[in-house]
């Protein structure tokens, strides 16, 4: 309570740095994951690259223009999809929102016809385009927020988490869309996400950064063999008790409940482990995962760290 | 001790935005400010009355100031909105405290923090224009002054709860909050002194509980009220008390069923 | 200019559809700006109830200016305020990024794209009350004024315009200021009394009300008193310069801009 009086009069502020020394070049058509934790700066790269932030220092260009100028030529030309905003109207089907981007995009009729086709087609969302946005289930929300999104046939996209909190059908409906559309219209998309599924399969280039800096610039494989030394195995046995002391013969045992162990294998040994199981004991269920895009991070990160300590 | 402890954890909130907190204080103390403007040019040709001259305007628009700020309750809203359409109330129910006691304990500190404003304004405004304010230096009368303070935000608080269970039946209500809210303006005295209008809508307002929630608590302090006065201003209260709050309990009651029988 | 056209005409439609959607809230809403607007008349009504004049202004002409304050506000209400109500949420959320992105004129885009339609119904209510009034009370207007009151009124619409922008662009620094526009109702209050009464006040609060009340107590002035003086150069000229100060200080506040976490 003493704080909060004081609080009143005096209150401390502090400065922090979402994004720094990251740098970059993206050419055209190229489909780029852009992943790092919670709070390492992808959505507020995103927004610089779209026009939205100032930034401090630096420079950006994309396609030509500085996007803080906020000139309508660049903007015409990019996309930004945020997965946790929506920007369609909540009281009207989806339709109005997109006749009203038809008119700030001052796309034709006939472009227009083409493009809403086009992508209700690819989309699958024809009979939803007359429904109030609020009846919609999110996964329907998500494609029409791309469709609006889309209309104006920007070759530049920025999209931020558009897959969150969609199931793993739409998930991957919405992967298939953005492979797509780079293909056909070789559009330069920048695409981030928590799902390592998503990078996974639409990325061959990702840029990792971390509290606001670039941590790797390449190919997926690369960082996933360099700095994902581990596999992930979920076992599920017909009955207790569970072989754990066989078990870490194998690998690590990150937790086990009931007949339910959870295995952290090295990579070049999951196929055998897993094999090895299956031959030898009664399993119910196997699965092979990679560890989270975080754990991934984490070793890439504690990686620099130990390359910068060491330096110095 | 635990009560002392949640009403400070709510005060601390309070401090959190007190910078929205001035600028509701502002909004009051704004209207009350251009009103003692606009009197001091109006009175000379205004029919003459010794009840209201520019020292006594001007003390009443700075009490009505203290009053909006720390006697009205804008809880209606929260209420309708949050509370019962949003589902909110669930987290209030499984609470072992009384839903009305609880909305209560939230709003103290809003309503002290905003009255503080008041009163350090009228403090620094008397050291400098201290012949313009007249109060009353009558200890007894002041005693009884802040007992009819204290039963005019209970009034209102009552008011503003019920209105916002009208949420338990309609939908939409915003409009008729807004009405119930002008009507509270007219007949509490927010625009002139009640004692300024015909008699006909004096009689009025002296009925309605309205005017029990800012008009008889500023003229008490102001001292223009006999002790006897002040025990009817008293029984009034609580008469309308007795009144709003058993009509709380019956909403309370018809509300609740339908509330957790449709659920969220 | 035509795309800018074309655009408005699309969110007139926009709007007009919105509405018909959601009549619970354009009922209550009705009801509420009406029982406001006859709260105007109601509050001049009592001000005065036993005053004949007040700063020189006499009480007919008293009743007037809060009248022609609900035409004149109600307009106003009607294009921007339900924009500006929105302005401390889309700035503290960052759904002001979807109007940045959009090739359009931010400024337009973000102060103009909701029309508040219950407010047409207390431009129709406040012109009624006006017509009664002038009847009832034998007031006559000469076409000279009612040409004066409308040219007029579109400064002192600027002019608020202006004011309520250079405010709620402070919401970029401050977004937790979310009842800086229920401020804004207030002050836009002040356009009820006579500018005259505003100026007995010497120091630098009349800096800061008097714009309020010459925005429509000046076009009130030209209708009821025919009072072609210099307070319609000194309302042009204000209007027009915080227009273009305005302007440079949304434009000067995008760059402070932080949008919000995802």
């Amino acid at each position: 309570m003493a704080g909060s009086i004081k609080s009143l009069f005096n209150r401390k502020y502090s400065e922090f740095s979402a994004v720094k020394e990251v740098s970059f070049s993206i050419a055209e058509g190229e489909l780029i994951g852009f992943i790092g934790p919670n709070g390492a700066g992808k959505t507020t790269t995103l927004k610089m690259l779209s026009g939205l932030l100032y930034p401090t220092r630096g420079q950006v260009m994309v396609d030509g223009f500085t996007p803080f100028d906020r000139k309508n030529e660049f903007l015409k030309k990019i996309s930004l999809v945020m997965g946790q905003k929506n920007q369609l109207w909540w009281d009207l089907p989806p339709m109005e929102s997109f006749l009203l981007n038809k008119e700030i995009y001052q796309v034709s009729d006939t472009l227009f016809q083409k493009n809403l086709n086009e992508l209700t087609e690819l989309m699958e969302i024809k009979d939803v385009l007359h429904t109030q946005v609020r009846n919609l289930s999110l996964g329907e929300r998500m494609k029409c927020e791309l469709v609006a999104q889309l209309l104006h046939s920007p070759r530049i996209l920025f999209l931020d988490e558009p897959t969150i909190g969609l199931d793993v059908l739409m998930q991957k409906k919405l992967r298939d869309f953005i492979r797509e559309y780079n293909k056909r219209y070789k559009a330069t998309i920048i695409l981030t996400s928590h799902y390592m599924d998503d990078v996974k399969e639409l990325c061959k280039r990702v840029i990792v950064i971390d509290h606001g800096m670039l941590l790797f610039d390449g190919q997926l494989n690369v960082i996933i063999k360099k700095y994902s030394r581990y596999k992930l195995l979920t076992l599920t046995f017909n009955e207790a008790p569970v072989p754990l002391e066989a078990l870490k013969n194998h690998g690590s045992i990150l937790y086990h409940e009931g007949t339910r162990v959870h295995l952290e294998v090295e990579r070049e040994k999951s196929n055998e482990a897993a094999s090895y199981i299956l031959k030898n004991y009664a399993v119910a269920d196997l699965n092979i995962e990679e560890p989270p895009i975080e754990e991934v991070i984490r070793s890439l990160f504690s990686e620099k760290k130990r390359q910068t300590h060491g330096a110095s | 001790m635990g009560l002392l402890n949640i009403i400070s954890l709510h005060f601390q909130q309070v401090f959190h935005h007190r910078l929205r907190s001035l600028v509701w204080f502002f909004i009051p103390l704004l209207n009350n400010l251009v009103l003692i403007l606009f009197w001091s040019g109006a009175l000379k040709n205004t029919i003459a009355d010794p009840n209201w001259t520019i020292y006594t305007a001007t003390t009443y628009y700075f009490l009505l100031t203290i009053a909006n700020a720390m006697l009205s309750s804008h809880i209606e809203e929260d209420v309708a909105n949050y509370d019962i359409q949003q589902g909110e109330l669930v987290r209030y129910l499984i609470r072992p405290f009384p839903y009305y006691w609880i909305k209560f304990i939230e709003e103290i500190p809003y309503r002290i923090l905003q009255g503080s404003y008041g009163i350090i304004l009228l403090i620094f405004f008397s050291l400098f224009f201290g012949t313009y304010i007249r109060i009353t230096a009558n200890p007894l009368i002041l005693f009884f002054s802040f007992i009819i303070a204290v039963f005019a935000f209970f009034i209102t608080f009552t008011i503003k709860m019920n209105l916002g269970l009208s949420a338990f039946w309609f939908k939409d209500s915003r409009g008729f909050f807004e009405l119930v809210t002008i009507t509270l303006i007219i007949f509490s005295g927010g625009v002139v002194p009640l004692y300024l209008l015909p008699q006909a809508v004096q009689i009025i307002s002296y009925i309605l509980p309205f005017s029990y929630t800012a008009f008889f608590p500023i003229i008490a302090v102001q001292g223009k009220l006999q002790i006897f006065q002040l025990f009817q201003v008293i029984a009034m209260q609580l008469v309308w008390l007795g009144i709003l709050i058993g009509l709380n309990r019956v909403l309370w009651k018809k509300g609740i069923k339908k509330f957790t029988a449709i659920g969220q | 200019m035509m795309k800018y056209v074309r655009l408005y005409r699309a969110l007139f439609r926009f709007n007009i559809q919105n509405l018909i959607v959601y009549r619970a809230h354009f009922i209550n809403s009705t009801i509420s700006t009406v029982g406001w607007g006859v709260f105007q008349y109601v509050w001049i009504e009592l001000l005065t109830i036993r005053t004949k004049s007040a700063f020189g202004w006499s009480k007919q002409e008293l009743v007037t200016l809060a009248i022609l304050y609900i035409i004149i506000i109600g307009i106003f209400h009607f294009f921007f305020s339900r924009n500006f109500d929105r302005f401390s949420r889309i700035i503290d959320k960052g759904e002001l990024d979807f109007l940045l992105i959009k090739p359009v004129d931010s400024q337009l885009i973000a102060t103009t794209h909701i029309h508040n339609y219950p407010n047409l119904i207390r431009v129709i209510l406040g012109v009624f009350f006006l017509m009664i009034y002038t009847r009832s009370n034998n007031l006559f207007f000469t076409i000279q004024g009612w040409i004066g009151l409308v040219v007029l009124a579109f400064f002192g619409i600027m002019l608020l315009y202006s004011l309520w922008l250079f405010y709620c662009t402070l919401l970029i620094w401050f977004p937790r200021l979310t009842n800086v526009v229920e401020f804004l109702y207030t002050i836009n209050g002040m356009a009820r009394y006579p500018a005259e009464m505003i100026r007995e006040l010497r120091n630098f609060v009349l800096f800061f009300l008097l714009p309020f009340s010459i925005s429509i107590a000046t076009p009130a002035k030209v209708l009821v008193r025919g009072a072609w003086d210099g307070d319609i150069l000194f309302l042009i000229g204000l209007s027009g310069m915080f227009f273009i100060l305005t302007r440079v200080f949304w434009k000067y506040a995008l760059q402070h801009y932080t949008s919000a976490s995802s």
